[in-house]
């Protein structure tokens, strides 16, 4: 049976955007806060946090930033990922310029968010450079950003039916 | 508009097994496969359920619905693993409750920790061992993997969806 073409019928938003971003937001900001938690943490409860976050991250202890000698939940490069994502969405949700040019320009944010975060980790993997604290966290931090960004102008951005899209009209 | 259930059950399905697997050699220590196991099961979920989704039903698919499947799939997909996880930690394939409660104490004694903060914190390990330990790593697990997996479903929708809908050149509100 031959596959039919695509469509650009989706079904019109179910729920308040508005409502699904925040709570986006609200995910991300409460993530990236309990991954920096462990060191005001009772020891007991600091560790099952860790052990929340290792099903994520690696959390090896020379890739993980150390407070006070206690690691964070999460290693530098999931961590960079979790705080941009945070902010990234905190703008996006604040900023209508944000969310416009991010929903424009999807494809370009996604490709700018995989190309450093890829490269990094396939320079050191080769052997050409090694990665570095600062490059692991920076990286994962314009992949959160960037993304951050694009996931609150996709929530919110309504969606209508288009009756004629099997047709070809819009 | 064709439902999703189907492709976020599997993609849910897929998301607990990669995510079980991962845990074998993150929980012995393995830091090669821990590096990799890095997010990845819940990107798998988000990328599956809309490739699956407009392949099968020759749809396209914008870049919200692309994040709200994904960040679905993904959630189910961390309670499914952790259900697994529990089921082969009863039939003896994953460390137990014992076991483990020894690794954390290495864990401490590798922190550095002195023997009254280990004490105190082998207390809290053994509760947060037991259910409310449990229900706490898969709600953090949940929040944590249904944002990764929105992120997941957002490139899918792009790559495999077109990420396109009639409103794309009137983002909202």
């Amino acid at each position: 049976m031959p596959s039919l073409p695509p469509t650009s019928i989706d079904p019109p938003a179910a729920h308040a955007p508005v409502a699904t971003a925040v709570s986006a937001v609200a995910a991300a900001w409460f993530a990236v806060l309990t991954a920096l938690s462990p060191p005001v943490l009772d020891p007991g409860i600091r560790l099952a946090v860790m052990n929340a976050f290792a099903t994520v991250c690696h959390q090896m202890p020379d890739r993980t930033f150390h407070v006070d000698a206690v690691p964070l939940a999460l290693c530098h490069r999931c961590l960079g990922v979790f705080a941009g994502l945070a902010v990234g969405a905190g703008v996006g949700l604040l900023s209508r310029a944000t969310r416009e040019r991010a929903y424009v320009h999807a494809g370009g944010f996604i490709v700018a968010a995989l190309i450093p975060l890829a490269l990094d980790w396939t320079l050191d993997v080769v052997g050409l450079i090694p990665n570095t604290t600062a490059s692991r966290f920076g990286t994962g931090a314009v992949f959160g950003l960037l993304l951050g960004a694009l996931l609150i102008a996709a929530l919110r951005t309504k969606t209508r039916v288009n009756p004629y899209a099997a047709t070809g009209l819009q | 508009m064709p439902n999703p259930r189907q492709s976020i059950i599997m993609g849910a399905v897929v998301t607990a097994l990669v995510g079980v697997l991962l845990a074998f050699p993150a929980q012995s220590g393995n830091p090669v496969f821990g590096f990799v196991a890095c997010c990845l099961p819940a990107i798998i979920g988000g990328l599956l359920v809309t490739w699956h989704y407009t392949n099968t039903y020759g749809v396209s698919l914008n870049l919200g619905s692309g994040a709200k499947y994904g960040a679905i799939t993904a959630a189910l997909g961390a309670v499914g693993g952790a259900v697994l996880q529990l089921l082969l930690t009863a039939v003896n394939v994953f460390p137990s409750t014992a076991e483990r409660i020894e690794m954390q104490r290495e864990r401490m004694l590798e922190q550095g920790m002195t023997e009254a903060q280990i004490d105190q914190g082998m207390q809290m390990v053994e509760f947060f061992s037991g259910a409310g330990g449990q229900v706490l790593s898969i709600v953090i697990g949940v929040v944590v993997f249904a944002l990764i997996g929105a992120l997941g479903g957002l490139i899918g929708a792009k790559a495999f969806g077109g990420g396109k809908d009639t409103t794309a050149a009137s983002p909202e509100i």
